[in-house]
């Protein structure tokens, strides 16, 4: 495994009653992977991807659990050996890429001084790695636009350079926040074409966190699904798709596939976490709970659905089948 | 059966008549300091049936907002008419304008931008039914009430602040003090896509709701082609401006006939395994990325970007023509059957299945 990690707290706000960001999540990516971790908002997919950054958002903290990363633990780590990591091996792609550059460096100096940070380069040899990593991710007249400024590309290219400096040292893994939720359609299919190419040709995994489940049908080959800062099910694509075993899931699919009936939804917003509730975190939201399967009073852990396919779910089996049934009969 | 007879896309004939008809809009917005313009909109032309959601996509910078405030006058247009309910909206006096603006309406995308947030919802609500003079103000109470209801929110909505309600509901409020006045016709500018994820379904069912209940025409802006496909009747696309394609959604979705449309619908990611793009780039028939608005290729607008493209595209500047009834496509080779599409992956196979089955 290139990343695993286990039971990863997050605590927002003060020590003494603290608002839990995430609790308790485990999640893995394999060598030459797409991952993709869905939720809907406030579900905690982003706070538990960042950690593995050690980065947490304001007023957050990482409150307990376990990163490795090529079998070393890295929460711990001090700054300087965060540094090593950060960039390097591990590359982040955020959502707003006019946020993530410098508004005023041309974007080839951005790109070169991170691979300088990371590699001995002088500055010549770190434009020629600049011009090549343009290339490689899909940008036209690299020459030129070596010396454009941010607000001189258009919002997909401006990606394409977030992405090419997340690249710059071949990281064996890439963190890609929401990477073209402020995208064009078509561009949004461009860059993530591109991603996907340039991941596989650089041999990097790719973890992507999206609430876009087009984005997880087409580019992703195992998913994580987050709710209430956990992660209540893990399933290969196909399997997501045909037969997903947890109400969080099919409460996500029913948005965009036709055939789940909308009986099927949860109820509400989604929840506060400054008291989780007993039992299953989901309960008092979910059209499956009930009584008899301890929904109310038992957290459920993750039951092996199938090989691969885990659900954090009493009645995971009825989920499944409900799903069945409803395309049965449409 | 084809319900409407069609000249240079505009309709002729229809089962009912159009609630508002856009000739030869155009829009260009001066840059200052020099004699240069941005083509916003160019040369459109297109009906609204009564009972209607007319569908206007394309990407940023197609000027489907522009077309969108065109419609009501919060832009003037540069020349053109638009024609609601046989007065021709671009003529009229700030008087006239004025009532006009009770007929028609408009959603905006941002619901936190579009209420002041010091005045209550119920107070914001009220507001067009007093301006108008619609109702006395002890009725209208009353009225807001029945409109909150409407869209599936309850009275006590009305002495919330916009701060205290989520965006989706945000947005169901500012749907009902858009048909607080009765309007005819309500243009929707991309009215879900600054919500938070999730909660657009509770926006569209409301929309449809009303649709079925008051026969409201829509004109719904919208990049988000899978929102378009489950609301709209007929889809018009834009690029660069110009409308490019024209006709019945399914039509659009199932058998689209420009290349760039083509284009578009290959760029849907499904939310579905089995309808996966295909990884050689097969799928993304187009080159680059939209031109700049202000010099704008002398002929098709498409040329340099397009798989398709002959000498004759560089040329010609091209029109709008009826290939099948009621589909209108701005591409000469498509127009004499030169290009064969294939179908889109996740091509609608039953007309309006997905409607029937909803209704049921």
């Amino acid at each position: 495994m290139l990343l695993e990690v286990q039971d990863l707290r997050i605590e927002y706000g003060t020590v003494g009653a603290p608002n839990h960001g995430v609790v308790g999540a485990s999640f893995s990516v394999d060598e030459a992977e797409i991952v993709g971790i869905v939720g809907e908002s406030g579900s905690g997919k982003s706070s538990a991807m960042l950690a593995v950054l050690g980065l947490t958002r304001e007023g957050g903290r990482i409150a307990g659990g376990s990163v490795r990363f090529e079998g070393e633990e890295l929460l711990g780590l001090t700054r300087d050996e965060w540094r090593t990591i950060r960039g390097s091996k591990i590359g982040l792609v955020t959502q707003t890429p006019r946020a993530a550059l410098n508004p005023v460096r041309r974007v080839g100096a951005q790109i070169a001084a991170v691979y300088r940070s990371h590699r001995e380069a002088t500055k010549a040899e770190a434009r020629e790695r600049s011009l090549e990593l343009m290339r490689l991710v899909g940008i036209n007249d690299p020459e030129r636009r070596l010396d454009a400024y941010p607000h001189e590309l258009s919002g997909g290219m401006a990606q394409r350079v977030v992405i090419a400096i997340a690249l710059s040292c071949s990281p064996k893994l890439l963190i890609a926040d929401e990477p073209t939720s402020g995208l064009d359609a078509t561009v949004q299919a461009q860059v993530l074409d591109d991603l996907r190419r340039v991941a596989t040709e650089v041999g990097s995994s790719l973890a992507l966190v999206t609430h876009d489940l087009g984005i997880v049908a087409n580019y992703c080959d195992r998913v994580y699904v987050m709710e209430s800062g956990e992660v209540v099910e893990e399933a290969d694509v196909d399997t997501f798709f045909e037969r997903p075993a947890h109400p969080a899931s099919l409460a996500l699919l029913s948005k965009q596939q036709e055939d789940i009936d909308e009986a099927f939804r949860l109820r509400g917003a989604p929840l506060d976490r400054m008291v989780l509730p007993s039992g299953c975190f989901l309960h008092p939201r979910c059209p499956f709970a009930e009584e008899a399967s301890g929904c109310m009073t038992d957290h459920p852990g993750l039951y092996d659905v199938a090989t691969g396919h885990r659900s954090r779910c009493h009645r995971h089996v009825a989920v499944r089948d409900a799903k069945r049934s409803d395309l049965a009969s449409g | 059966m084809w319900p409407y007879v069609t000249q240079n896309g505009v309709i002729l004939q229809a089962a009912s008549e159009p609630v508002l008809k856009v000739r030869n809009l155009v829009k260009h917005f001066p840059i200052r300091g020099t004699s240069q313009v941005v083509h916003a909109c160019e040369d459109v032309s297109l009906d609204v049936l009564r009972g209607e959601t007319l569908g206007i996509v394309g990407e940023s910078g197609s000027g489907k907002t522009t077309l969108g405030r065109c419609i009501l006058r919060l832009i003037e247009p540069t020349s053109g008419e638009v024609i609601f309910e046989d007065v021709d909206v671009t003529k009229l006096g700030r008087r006239e304008l004025r009532r006009l603006r009770s007929e028609i309406q408009i959603v905006f995308q941002e619901p936190l931008d579009s209420f002041n947030p010091q005045l209550s919802i119920g107070y914001q609500i009220a507001e067009p039914l007093l301006v108008h003079k619609y109702c006395k103000r002890a009725e209208a109470r009353r009225r807001v009430g029945e409109l909150l209801g409407l869209v599936g929110l309850s009275e006590d909505f009305a002495n919330a602040y916009p701060s205290g309600v989520s965006g989706g509901e945000l947005q169901r409020c500012s749907i009902a003090r858009a048909i607080a006045t009765n309007p005819k016709l309500i243009v929707l500018d991309e009215p879900t896509s600054a919500l938070p994820p999730g909660t657009e379904d509770e926006v569209i069912a409301v929309l449809k709701d009303l649709q079925k209940k008051l026969g409201l025409s829509y004109v719904f802006i919208s990049h988000d082609l899978l929102l378009v496909r489950s609301l709209c009747h007929r889809v018009a696309v834009m690029y660069l401006g110009q409308v490019v394609e024209l006709g019945d959604w399914h039509e659009i979705f199932a058998n689209p006939r420009h290349p760039y449309t083509h284009a578009l619908m290959n760029s849907v990611l499904h939310p579905d395994p089995k309808q996966r793009r295909q990884i050689d780039g097969a799928d993304t028939a187009l080159e680059g990325e939209i031109p700049s608005p202000i010099d704008l290729p002398v002929a098709c607008y498409l040329a340099g970007r397009c798989s398709h493209v002959l000498d004759r595209c560089r040329r010609e500047l091209q029109s709008l023509e009826e290939i099948e009834p009621g589909h209108w496509v701005r591409c000469w080779r498509s127009a004499e059957g030169e290009i064969e599409h294939e179908r889109p992956r996740g091509a609608p196979i039953e007309p309006r299945s997905r409607d029937r089955r909803r209704d049921s």
